[in-house]
């Protein structure tokens, strides 16, 4: 007991209907989100469409739907029991029948399962698809009328919390009358008459719902919901018991076709295809044969992908730090200035400081001469210490160190200085000396050392 | 229908081998992942070190194509002082010739002023920046005067570079 069996992605989906022995077909039509349907000629199908799939349903009177209920809190196992539980209810052995288990909830006291099931007897579908031949269809799917019709009016009426909770929806044809009923968005039971009898919806609806609502919301669809009139007479002689609204779907007499083409080209709720086992469509039977095949070779595809995308990627991470290390080389030539000379990978950068360094204090007495620090520096030391009143004693300078003996009035005056020699590249430390016999005056030393410069 | 079996059993087989393989290439480059990217920050790392001695290297070779435009032999330090404080009291402590970058040499004068002032310090050494190719002043030693401005002695340690030029 599955659920609908895989199939392959199609772009539109044939639905069909039969009004009288006169078939009706809808075509649907992915677009954007939506679907797109249009009315067709039943001759169309005569050559199948690539991509495309047809479905026809089993009418409620070929079939059956039923809610099981199973013991058991676990889905997984109650789905299991579901297949014993129908053999009880049904009078025919369910052996001899297609059955598909369309939805499973747990039970209000969350102790057990219910599950919806719908399926056909295996001599129904033959004599349906029998019958469908002659009128020349051989549809991929064969769904059940009874959900399909539920499913659409969900997609096309969905329940608004104004509306009345419980909907019972008429699909009005000239050989049959199908009255499904629901509660919210869930399907409770259908039934099948061959013309509206509204004592038998009272005795359905009766038995289904023991506390009468309070009003009903009526749906009314299929060919006979064209005759506005006849819908209104049929309509109040049902509200004189089952008081409530009416509506009447949009272009009803192909409301079917649409729930079947739109169900066989969406996943959704309540999906479900009871053209199954010995009566699986061969199209289906050959694509469910090379399922196993397919998806082998997507393994294999994706296998290969995988082992190519690697490939290249280390090919070209391989080639980045080829290219990157080919660039070192030669920037290192450059500054080396020694093509023929080995240099080993990853020592391009130490051995092109060495060389640097080397060039640096070879290239001084230019640089001196271009930059001019010494000249600078003194300036700005005599300057400073003009500025600061500080006297100066003596002083050496040279590139990298200096020594400024000096004196101020007040220490104070001697650290300014040695502040500002700060700022102007050099560290500096200031010592207080013994001043002169004498003298109010205080001496100190200013050390100075070139700051080095950071990389 | 065997036949079929056998093929699809092949197919499962090259389709897991082929995952395998992919997968073991996966984890072979997502493990070597960290490794990579660090060589390649080591070498954009690298990289830009080696620009920045490169342009440093640039500015040398700037800086010596610079001198070789200027006279070759550079003029002498002593009559640079005669030309720019006629006056002044000077004496050559010591000259040195070293060598430098190929093709240069360094010329290194040490001289001491007496009673020399802060001012005329200053336009000798101008004098000396000026001059082509020019003198710069690589040490110094101050002494103060009780006369105020003065400086009782001025010991420089001044230096130029030249060019060798070899006697044709």
């Amino acid at each position: 007991m599955n659920s609908r069996t895989p199939t392959p992605r199609a772009k539109s989906a044939f639905g069909i209907d039969e009004n009288g022995g006169t078939p009706l077909v809808v075509k649907a039509t992915r677009r954007g989100r939506g679907l797109v349907f249009e009315r067709v000629d039943s001759q169309c199908l005569s050559t199948p469409l690539p991509r495309s799939v047809q479905a026809a349903c089993l009418f409620q009177r070929e079939s059956f739907t039923r809610w099981l209920t199973a013991p058991i809190a676990s889905p997984r196992k109650a789905g299991t029991v579901f297949h014993s539980l129908l053999d009880i209810q049904l009078p025919f052995s369910v052996e001899d029948c297609e059955v598909a288990l369309l939805a499973m909830r747990p039970t209000p006291d969350r102790t057990g399962t219910r599950g919806l099931v719908a399926g056909a007897r295996g001599a129904d579908i033959a004599k349906r698809l029998e019958s469908l031949a002659a009128a020349g269809f051989n549809p991929h799917f064969l769904d059940q009328e009874g959900i399909a019709l539920w499913s659409r009016c969900l997609d096309e009426l969905p329940p608004l919390p104004d509306v009345p909770a419980v909907r019972v929806l008429i699909y009005s044809s000239s050989d049959r009358v199908t009255l499904i009923i629901g509660q919210g968005d869930e399907f409770i039971t259908a039934h099948t008459m061959r013309v509206l009898d509204p004592d038998a919806i009272h005795r359905i609806l009766k038995s289904t719902f023991p506390i009468q609502p309070e009003t009903t919301q009526w749906i009314w669809a299929g060919p006979g919901a064209l005759a506005g009139g006849e819908v209104s007479a049929w309509h109040a002689a049902l509200t004189t018991r089952w008081p409530g609204t009416m509506k009447i779907v949009h272009e009803p007499e192909t409301f079917l076709a649409r729930a079947l083409a739109a169900r066989a080209l969406t996943d959704g709720a309540n999906r479900c295809n009871l053209r199954t086992g010995r009566f699986l469509h061969p199209f289906l039977a050959e694509w469910n044969e090379r399922q196993p095949a397919r998806w082998a070779i997507a393994c294999l595809a994706a296998g290969l992908l995988l082992c190519l995308v690697n490939l290249v990627w280390q090919f070209a991470v391989g080639q980045r730090l080829a290219q990157a290390q080919q660039h070192l080389r030669a920037l290192s030539v450059a500054v080396n200035g020694t093509p023929g000379g080995v240099i080993p990978a990853g020592k391009e950068v130490l051995a092109a400081r060495r060389t640097m360094e080397a060039r640096t204090r070879d290239m001084e007495p230019f640089l001196a001469a271009t930059e001019r620090p010494l000249q600078g520096a003194l300036n700005a030391i005599l300057s400073s210490a003009r500025e600061e009143g500080v006297s100066i004693e003596t002083m050496t300078l040279s590139l990298k160190n200096g020594v400024v003996h000096g004196i101020a009035p007040k220490l104070a005056q001697g650290e300014k200085l040695a502040t500002r020699l700060n700022g102007g590249g050099w560290t500096t430390t200031i010592e207080r000396k013994e001043s002169s016999p004498g003298d109010e005056r205080v001496a100190f030393v200013i050390g100075m050392g070139r700051a080095r410069e950071k990389k | 229908m065997k036949r079929s079996n056998s093929t699809l059993i092949k197919l499962w087989i090259a389709a897991s081998l082929s995952l395998a393989a992919g997968l073991l290439l996966t984890v072979r480059s997502l493990s070597g992942l960290p490794r990579t990217t660090e060589l390649l920050a080591r070498k954009v790392a690298d990289s830009r070190d080696l620009t920045e001695l490169r342009l440093q290297a640039d500015r040398y070779q700037v800086l010596l194509e610079h001198y070789s435009c200027l006279p070759a032999m550079p003029t002498g330090f002593e009559t640079l002082v005669r030309s720019t404080l006629p006056g002044a009291a000077m004496t050559t402590r010591a000259t040195a010739t070293l060598p430098s970058v190929p093709g240069w040499t360094v010329k290194k004068v040490s001289v001491d002023f007496t009673d020399i002032t802060g001012e005329e310090l200053g336009r000798m050494l101008e004098a000396g920046a000026a001059a082509q190719p020019p003198w710069s002043l690589v040490e110094c030693t101050l002494f103060a005067s009780p006369v105020a401005g003065r400086m009782a002695k001025a010991s420089l340690v001044m230096e130029t570079a030249g060019r060798n030029v070899t006697s044709p």
